[in-house]
């Protein structure tokens, strides 16, 4: 019953974040062409717009990093797939998922030791914009608390399946 | 208890001090290829070898924006940094742009001192700096007389001088480094603004007209060391790297004029020299001043009048 | 520790994690993670780490591999590409390996308005893929052409990478982007010529499939109707590169533009496009991105470690033959390319190598040359390369590595052998930069 909440709720926070990639992914485009066209036409240039579009990048990258988990669209080198056996194939998955859990916890962590040392700091970025750095460092920690809960779904999704079975 | 470091270390003479160090650019830039092997040779020369020093890379190795809390956290042990690079951590460093002394003349009048304090701050303890008196240019495909003829233009920006040219009324575009050579070429802006060392090495020459010879802010480079590691050192020791830095601070003057001239040469086969005549030179300064002291105004407040008073501006 | 010891270590970590199927972005990011940990004293350097994500992340140049994706899946969705991909086939008539020649054809086409072999692999692989599993292509012949084209991007002007060998070899950049066109156009032939070779000899690899014979005047129109409006990408991307509206970066956004225009010409813009364009174009990009932004970090760490330094130094230290020298740097790059990215390749080993070469007195403008293909060899050669990795993620369902591994060899070689030509004959490359001179 649990699970059932966590997965409903889990799915429903990756949609929201991977449709807010996909709003990014828009304001990308069209900030860039308005910039083209604002300096063809006016001979005004808008220098924030490069720099705003540079944070996108990894705004992008970290929010949408667990839908694309979830899809298993991370690409894996699978070279020895066809060697193994299916009961080695269950454990190797859970040591993987364990290994991800790892990386995400330590992302998680220390992404948010540098995002709070940027916001005690009041670190800026090194432009003229001088935009807030803990605005930008706390895509990491976010972005990867909610692989790092995709990750523990996948454990115990495997665990429900051979219930099943 | 950094006393007490050094007298533990007093006796021990045979030990050898190994240090990392990152600089702002790699092992194949104009600023840093030479320079920082210089510096190495001269330290461990001065040091009888006791001091060893490996340059471990550039930018590749750590980004140029974290080097400076690299350095005062101890994952590396000194770097070669320009204030670009930092101020966003260090507000102060901002004011070596204006400096208008050479390394050893601030030595003398203070100014060494009061970034030496600031450096403290920070961890770090401040040994020198390499590069002084060479400004930025603006290098242009327009033929620019008057500061009027700047006005309307598009040049490439960089944060440094990006308020500069607003109120030249020239307009900033942001490109990346490895597209203005493009961005020239195709006229996307009419120029650019770049020290005399870098045009010619980056081929940007080669596209480029004019150079304006009005020479605006100093490049600076500053040498910083991770202040617990540098107390560990003995004191003999402590004195021999600031003496040496101090040294090379010199031999820089010479190595750079030396270069510039060198970069001149090369520049005038592709590019035409104009000067703005004096009045709108001095007018151009004056907007430069002025864009300068506002920003210290607005970032550093408390710190406006310290300076002043060390670059003996009186107003 | 000795560097080749800890460059032993870190490349058997990263290859049991990516053996053991660790995503690989995850696997770049683990050994990351362990090596900073070490290397840059415990947690301070578990900070730096997630700083150098971010900044490997917030780069401008990145830009076109998302853009660049997102034009391809909207020329895919709305249906251009298929349109546009059965009018050309009816003017390469009988030519065995049509599809094939095509997304040669198009990566060179591409190439002339991307600066980025990644970005030029993604939206082939997106638009063409789904088209050849139709037409009962093997796997084969899907994925390799596609996966070398990528290597084209790079090659032909304009060449972000070609800019930075230059500028970092001290070479003009204008002279460098004219000698790789030889050498880029030779890349296009070679794999033309493989591919209709091979289609010739082993014809079930590219079925060749009925094609209505229509008449000039029919084949005209439909070149009008569906070939021609595409020129308005190209000129929209190139074009406003070469009237200085746009920088390369920048441009990218304008073909995305382009692509919806089209769409909307074709009456073909709808939600359902709209939404499935996006939505995959996340999917791709983020996948990327991970693996760029762990790839650059991982290239810090050796970089720092010392191993790449003292890998790259070896060859200093050499009393051989400059022939000899100049393979094994050519075979020391080809190693890097499987396990970083090209930028940090060139930071660390152009400013070693030039002084190497300049006492051997070897062309520079031929040396680089050689060495941006051998970059681009690491990239898509087994069992590692930035480049295998992207292909895995467009690739269709089921496709394996293994796959994947088979279809890029034959260009692998066909790489390696451009390289020997070009070592043969320097002029190949010295040409045309000794005629613009003139
Ligand atoms: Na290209
Ligand atoms: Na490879």
């Amino acid at each position: 019953m649990l699970f059932f909440y966590f997965n409903r709720i889990l799915t429903f926070v990756e949609n929201i974040l991977a449709a807010i990639g996909c709003i990014l992914l828009f304001g990308m485009t069209f900030s860039i062409i308005f910039e083209i066209f604002s300096r063809a036409f006016f001979g005004t240039s808008y220098y924030w717009i490069n720099e705003i579009n540079e944070y996108m990048l990894l705004y992008l990258t970290f929010l949408g990093g667990a839908y694309v988990l979830r899809n298993n669209g991370h690409v894996t080198v699978d070279i020895l797939d066809t060697l193994l056996s299916e009961t080695y194939r269950k454990y190797s998955k859970i040591l993987i998922y364990l290994l991800g859990i790892i990386v995400c916890l330590v992302l998680v962590y220390y992404g948010t030791l540098v995002t709070l040392d940027a916001f005690a700091r009041d670190l800026r970025s090194t432009s003229l914009l001088a935009y807030p750095q803990a605005y930008i460092y706390i895509a990491i920690p976010v972005g990867s608390l909610i692989m790092l809960l995709e990750f523990c779904r996948k454990i115990l999704a495997l665990q429900f399946d051979s219930v099943k079975e | 208890d950094g006393v007490e470091t050094v007298a533990d270390n007093e006796g021990d003479s045979e030990e050898v001090y190994n240090f990392e160090l990152v600089a702002y650019m790699g092992f194949d830039n104009i600023l840093t290829k030479d320079v920082v092997p210089m510096w190495i040779e001269k330290i461990e020369e001065s040091t009888a070898g006791r001091v060893q020093i490996e340059w471990v890379g550039g930018h590749e190795v750590i980004p140029r924006e974290e080097q400076f809390d690299a350095v005062s956290n101890g994952i590396v042990d000194v770097s070669f940094n320009a204030s670009a690079f930092f101020s966003h951590i260090m507000p102060e460093a901002d004011t070596l742009h204006l400096s208008p002394y050479t390394p050893h003349e601030e030595r003398e009048n203070g100014y060494f001192n009061y970034l030496s304090e600031k450096f403290e701050n920070h961890n770090l303890k401040y040994l020198g700096r390499y590069i002084s008196g060479m400004g930025f240019y603006l290098w242009s495909n327009e033929k620019i007389e008057t500061l009027e003829d700047l006005k309307g233009l598009s040049f490439r920006t960089s944060p440094v001088y990006q308020d500069i040219l607003d109120r030249l009324g020239v307009n900033p575009v942001s490109i990346p480094p490895a597209e203005i050579y493009t961005a020239i070429d195709r006229n996307m802006v009419d120029g650019y603004g770049y020290p005399i060392l870098g045009p010619y090495e980056d081929g940007l020459t080669e596209v480029t007209n004019y150079i304006i010879n009005e020479p605006f802010l100093n490049n600076n480079n500053a040498i910083f060391f991770n202040m617990d590691v540098f107390q560990t050192l003995p004191s003999e020791l402590q004195e021999t790297l600031l003496k040496a830095t101090e040294e090379f601070e010199y031999d820089m003057l010479v190595h750079f004029e030396k270069e510039s001239e060198r970069q001149w040469e090369n520049s005038l086969k592709h590019v035409e020299i104009i000067d703005l005549g004096d009045e709108d030179s001095e007018r151009f300064q004056e907007v430069v001043n002025d864009v300068y002291w506002e920003k210290f105004e607005s970032d550093i407040p408390d710190e406006v009048d310290v300076i002043k008073e060390l670059f003996d501006i009186t107003n | 520790m000795e560097w080749w010891l800890l460059l032993l270590i870190i490349l058997i970590a990263l290859i049991f994690l990516m053996f053991i199927q660790v995503p690989v972005a995850f696997a770049f990011i683990l050994v990351n993670i362990v090596a900073a940990y070490f290397l840059w004293g415990g947690e301070q350097g578990l900070l730096l780490v997630i700083k150098s994500v971010k900044d490997s992340l917030t780069t401008f140049t990145l830009l076109p591999i998302p853009l660049f994706i997102l034009m391809g899946e909207i020329i895919f969705q709305s249906g251009i590409a298929p349109k546009m991909i059965n009018t050309l086939d009816k003017w390469l008539g009988k030519l065995p390996g049509r599809l094939s020649l095509l997304s040669i054809g198009g990566g060179a086409m591409l190439s002339t308005l991307t600066a980025s072999a990644i970005g030029s692999t993604a939206m082939l692989g997106s638009t063409l893929i789904p088209e050849m599993e139709k037409k009962n292509y093997s796997k084969e012949f899907t994925i390799g052409p596609i996966l070398a084209s990528g290597g084209l991007a790079v090659m032909i002007p304009p060449s972000a990478l070609g800019v930075l060998m230059a500028s970092m070899s001290g070479i003009s950049v204008g002279a460098f982007l004219i000698a790789i066109i030889v050498p880029g156009i030779l890349m296009a032939l070679l794999f033309s010529v493989y591919v209709i070779v091979r289609a010739k000899i082993q014809p079930h690899m590219a079925p060749a499939y009925d094609i209505e014979m229509i008449s000039i005047r029919e084949r005209l129109k439909l070149t009008a109707k569906y070939i021609l409006p595409l020129s308005l990408i190209i000129l929209f991307v190139i074009g406003s590169i070469f009237l200085g509206i746009a920088s390369p970066t920048e441009a990218a956004a304008l073909g995305v533009l382009g692509s919806i225009i089209l769409a909307i010409g074709y009456n073909s813009f709808n939600k359902k496009v709209i939404v499935t364009s996006f939505i995959k174009s996340l999917n791709i990009s983020v996948m990327i991105l991970i693996i760029v932004s762990g790839s650059k970090v991982f290239s810090q760490v050796l970089s720092y470690s010392g191993a790449t330094r003292g890998l790259v130094s070896i060859v200093g230290n050499l009393n051989f033959a400059p022939v000899i020298i100049l393979l094994i740097m050519i075979l020391i790059v080809l190693i890097m390319g499987s396990f970083m990215e090209p930028l940090s390749i060139m930071m660390v080993t152009i400013p070693i190598f030039i002084p190497i070469v300049e006492i051997l007195e070897i062309n520079l403008l031929w040396l680089a040359v050689l060495l941006l293909i051998a970059i681009e060899i690491g990239n898509i050669s087994p069992p590692f390369g930035i480049g295998l990795f992207v292909m895995k993620g467009v690739a269709p369902k089921g496709t394996i590595m293994m796959d994947i591994y088979k279809a890029s060899i034959p260009f692998v070689l066909l790489n390696l052998f451009l390289i020997v030509i070009i070592i043969v004959f320097p002029d190949l490359v010295t040409f045309l930069p000794d005629v613009m001179r003139e």
